[in-house]
This record gives structure tokens, C-alpha cells and sequence, in this order.
């Protein structure tokens, strides 16, 4: 079975930085959970970029779904990212000036193929996220965790293959917390889409297929 | 200088890149305000001068006529100053350059079978008469020479009747032919012809045959033809009299204060009025002097877009400096100490502006010529036709009073732009800035 | 591409909290309406006082004239086939064949000279239901032994509606002044007499029915056709065919067609009512010309003021330009959002400009007083009658310079929404 995301001889530095990230393999199959754990400051955001091409490595490979993401061309990286990645920013990302629902929407209203399933699996996400009465009303009127639920909505709204979330639950409190990352994990199983989740609190990591210490990739 | 202000320059000095680009650009608004107010004004101002020039170089300076007042004072009245007097009189005052005799009026001249008025000057032909020096100077062919019975006209009206250099012309007195006319009509219509023919004996109409010695620019010399005094005194039944003395001076534009002080220190006898060049012309140099007030005032507009633009520039920087500014009051600077440094900022900005705009004006001034006639060639297009500016080149002149003006008026707009929005960023609560 | 999605963002934009961004996009947008304002305004006053021009000399001079070049009486014959060929044409309104020419009118001992028109009888009053406008007293009805002058005329002959005028022709006074001239110089008396024989100089009575308008109507004098030809000695030939024009503007097309189609008879010339205002309609075409050019440096200007709030808009948003382009939007999509706001900000800049116009064109007067109080001088033009300030309203001008205003806005905010659609999305996240 080819892995859904594989990564082979990776190496990374932000030009002028004494920063370094080597990975030398990490593969993640379909359907599995992936979390990478370490101290804040560590590289795990850069990895998540690396990941998913937002970030071009200095050498080695990044594959999803077996594409070579250097080789792709960046209108197909663009429209892969729109199609089958969901991202959940550190800071959320979100843009404060519109609803929720406009925001979970925003992405598809720039492609419309997403846009019909985007839309009818709105209601529901809100719902498990609890979010469901902040529906029309503006990001900044919510607190961090509505936010935060908010930009998983956004993520998650299309049935992307892959999910990638960088401290999703860093604003949430312990039982939302649980709440959320079953939903995550769950939503990967069940779809058989591939969730790659950073975080920094230990509590979580036995839930997920795999763990990778950043620590082991950074020098 | 203070700490607070010392610190306040530092922190408050554009690092970031996009501040420079928009201020950049805020500045070339400035530039193209100034330089485009620059540039016509000075071609307005130049044609001004041109215009008046012009006139002056035809126009007597002053001519001093006699009032008709009658009474006491009229010309029959011993009291009364002979035109002789007092001409001998103004040519020996040093603040007049010569002093003349002319007779102005209308005379009538044959044009395509109708009898026409043909506006004349008589003049004498004296050696140091100033007025025919300086029209002479107007001549396309021939000579000023009102020596015999010699007629000089524009080529205008040369055009109009039909005669060249050479020819004789038949020229009447107006009111000679008006009373032909008046006299033939009196004659009874059923009078035999032998009646007739007595009658028109006694009539008479006066009549000479003048050569066209000269012929004068039109459009630089203006629309009268020159006749010798005598011819001038006899058309128009002076009887040795003349309608004026013209007098050349010095300083032309001062004409009216020279002549009020004239008049006020009697060297001009109360019988006698005058006239300045400028008052023969007041509503041609009205309607120059209202055309360039107008163009100044929508070129302000140019200004005034440029200066929203410097607002907005001013605006930006304040609030990405808000913080900074919240930290300085804290630390204890002034509020007009802070607006003081984002003026000052647009103020710079002004002044490059400014210069830039001076600069940019005085180059295109230089090639104003040739970009007319580059647009004459390329698009056939004539942007200064002489046949209507009565000029071969664009004109120019850029008065330093204007440019003065306009630069006073374009950092003063640039600052004020720039004290309302630093006024409501000096305003702001430090603890709120420092809480963003 | 979405334009809903880019259009939607635009506008939210626009309506942030708070935000500075709205205070520098108002600003903007008074730059915008200042530019439009000018335009349409300078142009539609310069356009008024060339169409004033215009229709003043439409107004009392005949559109069209022809006549034998050499000024010698025209034969009835070839007038009445000249009209019958002329007066089918498209764009005639109406021909008719005239006599006149210069002729002075005399009234107790006041003398004035002038042009006069002879009309024949049936086409006279549509001919004089234009110059019937400038009507100042009297009647403007033709009659035979009537003539019809300007007030400028009657009051250099001192004269009054029904006043009796003695009338001669020009040419009739000028021969007899010459036969006379060079007959009083004859010595011998016998001769003498036999040349003064030949002067005849008798004047036409006629009576004034009315004046008008000089300002307005010129300085013509108008009268029937009989009386002219008695005035002129023509007997029964003309001076040729004055015609009226459905569309004046267009005089000068209609003269080549009615050239190419040879209706002109041989030896004939054809004066235009634009000959006499040419140079000056030139002039002030030259001066709109000139006008517009400088004024669209303002439009530049604001310009500059819309590219300067699209890099300010640009660079504060960097980082969701970043999360959007992470999100999969097209450079184009993102290049797109900023431009539209532009749009925004030049349509509602536009609008503005165009009411205040409107404005600014109504109160035109008012404010032409104001101006004229604080600038110390007149603002009007000394040498046209008019008191007021004319405008012309194009609306062809008025789209354009709309659809230019915002076109220029779009423009200006190209370059720097494009450069900061460039920006890696990394990059911009990293912020």
C-alpha cells in the first residue's frame, strides 16, 4: 500500500539561520494519525510547511499521495492545496471581518468544485464543534476557542485527504480539548484521510498511530 | 535639542520600505502640481508681458487733449493754453521723452465700390518724433515717411481695400462726404439738369490722393494708418488745432500715477485731460489679466489633490507609528512636539515636491518650442497659432513674485494636510497605543 | 474565477472596523471626485461659451451665401436654377434668391452705414422668424419701402420705428463721389457741367419699421427684394441665394457635397456663416484642448493618491494575502480583491465628482460672483455680452471621462496589488 504522505532525506534552514531540520524518512500510511511533539520554537510548524508545500525543503523529498511536491508546478500545488489539504494555522488565520460561515466558505468561493459539499457539511461541523450558534456572527466577536473550533471548521468543511493542524487545541479547554481531537482523529479513520496534527501537550499523543519527537530531527 | 525630541526623530524615522514608496509617490504629486502651475503661469505670464509689449510698441504713451468744457475755460478764453505752448512745454520736461502733435480720427476710402472708415493718425514729420521712431519699427515694406502727401497703413487694411506699396489711394474727409451727400439730396428732384449742374458748383468734397509709401505689420502695429499732421488737421476742420498731444515716457507702466502727478503739479493746465495706453486698451488687458487669475485658481486644484495625498501619506505613517507615539507620550513628549515631527515630515516632502516641481516647470519651459513644433509635425496640430497670439514662439517669463506664490502655496497646503491627522494621532491615550 | 468571492472581500474590506484603511479610502475617493469635477465642469463652461459663439453668429448671420465671385449682379435666370437645384438637397431648409449690399441710411443729418438683405416677399418670413428673436421695438414684418435695422444703427441716425430714412446704396454713393471728384477738376465750365449731368445720387425714402438686438443680431438691416433692387438699381437681377440649414454645425459638409454635385454655378462663390468666426472658434477649440490636458493631471494626481491606499491596504494585509494564497486563491483571484476595491473607490469617487458637477453647474452664477468678489476682478470675459456663465452638458464627455476615471483608478492599483500577490505565501505567513 503506498503511504499517503512520505517524506526521504529531508533537509531544511532558513537561509541565515542556525536553525537546521533533517528527516531522513517519516511515512505516513491513508487514514492514519500522525502527531509531532516537541517544545514550542522547535520546527514542528516548519515541518507542517514543509509538508504541505508551502515551504520548499533544501534537499530531499516530500511526497503526498506519491507526488513529488518539488515537482509540481505551483498552479497544481495551488489547486491540490485547495482540493484535498485542510490547514489549521497556529494563530487560526482567520479573517476577523468575516462571519464564520463566511470564512469556512471563503476558500471554495474561490474555486466553486469544493464549494456544494463545503456548503452541505457546514450545519453538521458546527454542530459537533459546538460552534453552531456563532454561525453569522463575526471572528471577532468570539473568544480564542470559538476561533480555534472555527478554523477547524474551515479545515475540515471540504473532506480533505489530508489535514494538517498546528496546535489545534492550544486554546481550548481540557474537555474540548478530548472532544476535539477524537473528532479529528475519528473524521481520519473514517474518511481514510491523513491527519497530521503538531502539538505540545503530551496527554494527547497516545491517541494518535504515530508520534515523531521534533527533537529527533532538529539539530 | 530634548531627549523626548531626540528619541522621538529615532523611533519615528521611516525604516519600513513601504513608507518611502508612498511617500515617493506623494512627492511626485507635488512635483506635477507645482511644476504644472509652474509652467503655465510662466507662459501665461509671458504672453502678458508679450501683449503689452505689443501695444506699447504702437500705442502713444499718453495723449493729452483738450477738455471741452466750454464756459470759462474753454479754448476761446484767454486763459486757455495754445496746444503749441503747451507742447513746448512737456518736450522740455525731463519726465517725458518727447512730446508730439496728433490729430486722430476717420477718414473714408474706396473698398469694392462701398466707402469705407479707415481709422488714421496724423502725425507731423518732425525729426524727433518719438511715435513714428518706434512705428517704423513695425514696417514690412517701404518707409515712415509722412514727408508729402504720403499715407501709411497696416496690411490689413491694405488687404482690405486693395492697394499695394505704390499706388495712390483716394482718401475723403467723413464729413465732407456726408455733407456731398446731404447737398446733392437738397437739390429738388424736378430741377433741370442745367440747375443741377450749377449746383454741384457749389459743392465740393475734400478729397486727396495719397501715396501708400508704407505698409506696417498688423498684428504687432494695431489698426490705424498714419497720415502727415497737416492732411489729418485739414480732414478733420482743426483749423491749426490739433485733437492731442502724444507724449513718449520713460516708464510707460507708470503712466496714469506720472500723469495724475502732472496734473496735481500743474504742468498740465486744467483745460486739458488724458489718456494712458492702457486705458485706450483696458478691456483687451482686463481680459488677459481675468484669464490668467482663472487658470491659477483650477490649477490650485492640482494642488489641492496633491496635498489629499500627502494626507493620506501623513495619516499611514502616523498610525503604523502609533504605538511609538504612545511610548513617547508615556515618556513625556509634548503632543505639538509629535505633530511637529510628522509636519515636519510632510513639510520635507514639500520641498523636495517642491523643487522637483520648479525643476521639472523650468525643463519643460525650455523645449516648449520644440514640443509645438514636434506636435505640429507629427499631429498637425498647432498648439500656439500666430495668426491668433500674434507671437512666433511660445512665450515665457516666470515671475519671481509668482513662483514665490506658488511654492508658499504648495508647502503651506502639504502642511496643513499633514496637522489634522498628526493633531488626532498626538491625541491618542498611551495606555490605549501601548495596549494594540 | 469567483467574482462573487473577490467582490465580497472587497467590500468587507472596505466596511472594516475601525480601520484606518477606511479614513485614507474616503480621502481617495475626494481626490477622485475633485479630478472628475474639474473635467466635467471646465469642459462643459469652455464647450458653452464656443457654443454661444456659436449660436450668436448661427443666430443673425445667413448660413449660407452664394454669389458671383466678382460681386456683379446675378442673372435671374441662373438664381432660379441654382434654387430649383439647391432646394431638393438634404440639409436645405430653406433658399432664397436676395439683393444687397452695403448701404448707408440717412435720418435728420445722421448718417450710418451697413449691410442690407433684400428677401423676396414669400420666403421673408421664415427668414426674419429667426432674426425675429433679437427684437428690441417696432415690427419685424417686411414691407415694401420698410427696412428692418439694428438698434446700433438707429441710434446713429437718431431714428424711431415709422421714422422716414433716406437710403442709398454704397456703390451709388461712391461712383457719384468719384464721377464727381474728377468731374469738379474738368476747368471748362461747359464740360463741367455735362460731366456733373451723369451724377445721379437719389436717395430711396424709406420708412424703419423696427430695430433689434445688435449684440445678438449683428448689424445687419433687412428689407423685401423690391426695395433692394431699387436701392441697388438692379432692376430685376439679384446678388444671389441666401439658404437656411437644418444643421448648421455641419456647413461645411453640406458645402463639398453641394460642390461635388456641382449646384454652384461657374464664377460663383460660397460664404459660410463660419467664415467670419473661424479663427476664433479655432482658438477656443485649441484652448479645450490645452485645458484638458492639464486638467488631467489632476486626474493623475488622485491617481497617485488611490496607488498610495492600494500599498498601504496591500502591505497591511500582507499576511492574509499569505493565508489565502495558503488556501489556494489564484495570484490573479488576490491581485483581483485589491484592484476591485480600487473599482470602489474610483466609482464612488466618480459619483461624486458627477454630483457635485451637477452641482457646482447649477450654482454656476453664484459662485462665479463669489469668485469674482474675492479675486478683486471680473471673471467674465469683457469682451462677449453675456453676463452669464454658458455650459454645455456632453453627455458623450461626461461617460468618458466617468469610464476614464475609473479605468485610471483600476490602473493605478494594478502595480502594487500585483507585486504583493507575488509574495510567497510562506513568507507572508511567517509574519
Amino acid at each position: 500500500m503506498k503511504h499517503a504522505l512520505t517524506i526521504r532525506d529531508l533537509a531544511f534552514a532558513y537561509p541565515g539561520d542556525a536553525f537546521r531540520l533533517a528527516v531522513s524518512e517519516l511515512k505516513v500510511a491513508a487514514g492514519a494519525t500522525l502527531a509531532l511533539a516537541g517544545a514550542s520554537g522547535g520546527g514542528k510548524t516548519t515541518l507542517l510547511r514543509l509538508m504541505t508545500g508551502l515551504l520548499a525543503p533544501s534537499s530531499g523529498i516530500v511526497e503526498l499521495e506519491g507526488q513529488n511536491l518539488s515537482q509540481m508546478s505551483h498552479e497544481a500545488l495551488r489547486a491540490f492545496r485547495l482540493r484535498h489539504i485542510g490547514l489549521v494555522f497556529q494563530d487560526f488565520a482567520l479573517l476577523d471581518y468575516l462571519t464564520v460561515e463566511e470564512n469556512i466558505l471563503l476558500p471554495h468561493e474561490f474555486s466553486r468544485e469544493t464549494l456544494a459539499k463545503a456548503s452541505s457539511n457546514l450545519p453538521a461541523l458546527l454542530e459537533r464543534l459546538q460552534i453552531a450558534p456563532h454561525r453569522t456572527k463575526l471572528v471577532s466577536q468570539l473568544s480564542q476557542g470559538e476561533r480555534q473550533r472555527a478554523a477547524i471548521a474551515r479545515a475540515l468543511a471540504h473532506e480533505p485527504r489530508f489535514l494538517f493542524a498546528d496546535e489545534p487545541t492550544a486554546s481550548l479547554d481540557p474537555v474540548r480539548t478530548q472532544v476535539v481531537t477524537d473528532l479529528l482523529i475519528e473524521d481520519a479513520r473514517t474518511r481514510q484521510s491523513t491527519l497530521v496534527v503538531v502539538t505540545h501537550d503530551h496527554d494527547l499523543l497516545p491517541r494518535f498511530d504515530q508520534t515523531q519527537r521534533m527533537d529527533s530531527f532538529t539539530r | 535639542m530634548t531627549a523626548p525630541l531626540f528619541l522621538a526623530i529615532r523611533y519615528l524615522r521611516p525604516t519600513r520600505s513601504f513608507i518611502s514608496v508612498i511617500t515617493v509617490i506623494s512627492m511626485l504629486g507635488v512635483v506635477l502640481g507645482v511644476g504644472v502651475l509652474v509652467t503655465v503661469m510662466s507662459v501665461f505670464k509671458g504672453w502678458q508681458i508679450e501683449f503689452r509689449k505689443m501695444l506699447l510698441g504702437f500705442e502713444p504713451h499718453v495723449v493729452v487733449m483738450r477738455l471741452h468744457n466750454g464756459g470759462e475755460t474753454g479754448p476761446e478764453s484767454p486763459q486757455a493754453t495754445g496746444w503749441r505752448e503747451l507742447r513746448d512745454k512737456l518736450a522740455k520736461d525731463k519726465r517725458f521723452l518727447a512730446a508730439t502733435p496728433v490729430a486722430e480720427g476717420n477718414v473714408v476710402v474706396e473698398k469694392e465700390g462701398s466707402l469705407q472708415g479707415l481709422p488714421v493718425l496724423g502725425l507731423s514729420p518732425d525729426q524727433d518724433n518719438a511715435l513714428a521712431t518706434k512705428l517704423a519699427k513695425h514696417l514690412t515694406e517701404g518707409v515712415f515717411d509722412l514727408n508729402d502727401d504720403n499715407i501709411i497703413l497696416t496690411d490689413q487694411q491694405a488687404r482690405d481695400i486693395g492697394a499695394k506699396r505704390g499706388d495712390t489711394i483716394v482718401v475723403h474727409a467723413s464729413a465732407s462726404v456726408r455733407q456731398f451727400i446731404a447737398d446733392v439730396r437738397e437739390i429738388p428732384e424736378d430741377a433741370a439738369d442745367e440747375q443741377r449742374a450749377e449746383k454741384l458748383d457749389s459743392v465740393s468734397i475734400l478729397s486727396k490722393d495719397l501715396k501708400l509709401v508704407g505698409i506696417l505689420r498688423g498684428d504687432t502695429a494695431g489698426t490705424r494708418g498714419y497720415v502727415p499732421l497737416n492732411i489729418a488737421q485739414e480732414f478733420f476742420d482743426l483749423d491749426g488745432e490739433v485733437t492731442g498731444i502724444e507724449l513718449e515716457l520713460v516708464d510707460p507702466d507708470a503712466a496714469a500715477e506720472l500723469m495724475e502727478t502732472a496734473y496735481i503739479d500743474g504742468t498740465l493746465p486744467p483745460q486739458w485731460g488724458w489718456r494712458t495706453w492702457d486705458q485706450e486698451h483696458e478691456d483687451m488687458l482686463q481680459s488677459v489679466e481675468n484669464q490668467r487669475v482663472m487658470m491659477y485658481f483650477l490649477l490650485l486644484f492640482i494642488m489641492l489633490v496633491a496635498a489629499i495625498c500627502v494626507m493620506n501619506t501623513t495619516i499611514t505613517v502616523t498610525v503604523k507609528k502609533r504605538r511609538e507615539i504612545g511610548i513617547l507620550t508615556a515618556l513625556g513628549t509634548r503632543a505639538w512636539q509629535i505633530i511637529t515631527i510628522f509636519v515636519a515630515q510632510a513639510g520635507f516632502v514639500a520641498v523636495i515636491g517642491v523643487i522637483g516641481g520648479i525643476l521639472g516647470g523650468f525643463a519643460v519651459l525650455s523645449v516648449r518650442n520644440a514640443f509645438r513644433e514636434w506636435m505640429a509635425s507629427a499631429f498637425d496640430l498647432d498648439l500656439f497659432p500666430q495668426d491668433i497670439y500674434f507671437l512666433s514662439e511660445i512665450p515665457a517669463h516666470t515671475d519671481l513674485a509668482d513662483l514665490s506664490i506658488i511654492c508658499s502655496i504648495a508647502v503651506f497646503l502639504c502642511l496643513l494636510a499633514a496637522v489634522i491627522p498628526s493633531f488626532f494621532a498626538a491625541r491618542v491615550d498611551p495606555a490605549v497605543a501601548l495596549r494594540d | 474565477m469567483s467574482v462573487s468571492a473577490v467582490s465580497f472581500l472587497a467590500r468587507r474590506y472596505l466596511r472594516a472596523k475601525r480601520s484606518f484603511v477606511s479614513v485614507i479610502t474616503v480621502i481617495s475617493i475626494l481626490g477622485v471626485a475633485v479630478g472628475v469635477l474639474m473635467m466635467i465642469v471646465v469642459n462643459a463652461v469652455m464647450k458653452g461659451f464656443e457654443g454661444e459663439f456659436r449660436q450668436a453668429l448661427i443666430g443673425y448671420q445667413p448660413h449660407l451665401i452664394l454669389k458671383p465671385a466678382d460681386g456683379k449682379p446675378a442673372e435671374p435666370s441662373i438664381v432660379e436654377a441654382t434654387l430649383a437645384k439647391l432646394r431638393p438637397q438634404a440639409g436645405i431648409q430653406s433658399a432664397m434668391s436676395y439683393a444687397g449690399g452695403m448701404f448707408f441710411v440717412e435720418h435728420e443729418g445722421n448718417q450710418s452705414a451697413t449691410v442690407l438683405f433684400g428677401l423676396p416677399v414669400d420666403s421673408a418670413a421664415s427668414y426674419m422668424a429667426k432674426v425675429s428673436k433679437h427684437r428690441l421695438d417696432g415690427t419685424m414684418d417686411l414691407s415694401d419701402g420698410g427696412i428692418v435695422t439694428s438698434d446700433y444703427t438707429a441710434a446713429e441716425i437718431d431714428a424711431r420705428p415709422s421714422d422716414s430714412l433716406a437710403v442709398y446704396a454704397s456703390s451709388s454713393v461712391t461712383s457719384a463721389v468719384n464721377r464727381f471728384r474728377v468731374a469738379s477738376d474738368i476747368s471748362d465750365e461747359k464740360k463741367r457741367h455735362e460731366a456733373f449731368k451723369l451724377i445721379k445720387l437719389r436717395p430711396t425714402e424709406a420708412k424703419l419699421l423696427g430695430y433689434t438686438r445688435v449684440e445678438t443680431a449683428g448689424y445687419f438691416a433687412y428689407t423685401t427684394l423690391a426695395t433692394a433692387q431699387q436701392i441697388f438699381g438692379l432692376g430685376e437681377k439679384l446678388t444671389g441665394i441666401m439658404a437656411e440649414t437644418t444643421n448648421p454645425n455641419d456647413i461645411k459638409a453640406l458645402k463639398k457635397r453641394l460642390e461635388e454635385q456641382n449646384i454652384i454655378p461657374a464664377g460663383w462663390k460660397v460664404v459660410l456663416w463660419t467664415d467670419e468666426g473661424d479663427g476664433r472658434l479655432a482658438a477656443m477649440s485649441n484652448e479645450r484642448f490645452m485645458m484638458f490636458f492639464i486638467i488631467g493631471i489632476i486626474g493623475l494626481v488622485a491617481a497617485f493618491a488611490v496607488m498610495n491606499t492600494t500599498i498601504t491596504v496591500t502591505t497591511q494585509k500582507r499576511r492574509e494575502i499569505g493565508v489565502l494564497a495558503a488556501l489556494g486563491a489564484r495570484q490573479g483571484q488576490i491581485i483581483q480583491i485589491f484592484v476591485s476595491q480600487a473599482a470602489v473607490v474610483g466609482v464612488v469617487g466618480t459619483l461624486t465628482g458627477l454630483g457635485l458637477s451637477a452641482l457646482v453647474l447649477r450654482y454656476r452664477n453664484d459662485i462665479r460672483g463669489l469668485i469674482a468678489t474675492l479675486s478683486g476682478g471680473s471673471s467674465s470675459d469683457s469682451d462677449l455680452f453675456l453676463s452669464t456663465i454658458p455650459a454645455h452638458i456632453d453627455p458623450a464627455f461626461i461617460a468618458y471621462t466617468a469610464c476614464g476615471s475609473v479605468l485610471l483608478c483600476l490602473a493605478a492599483a494594478v502595480p502594487p496589488a500585483w507585486l504583493a500577490s507575488r509574495v510567497d505565501p510562506a513568507v507572508a505567513l511567517r509574519d
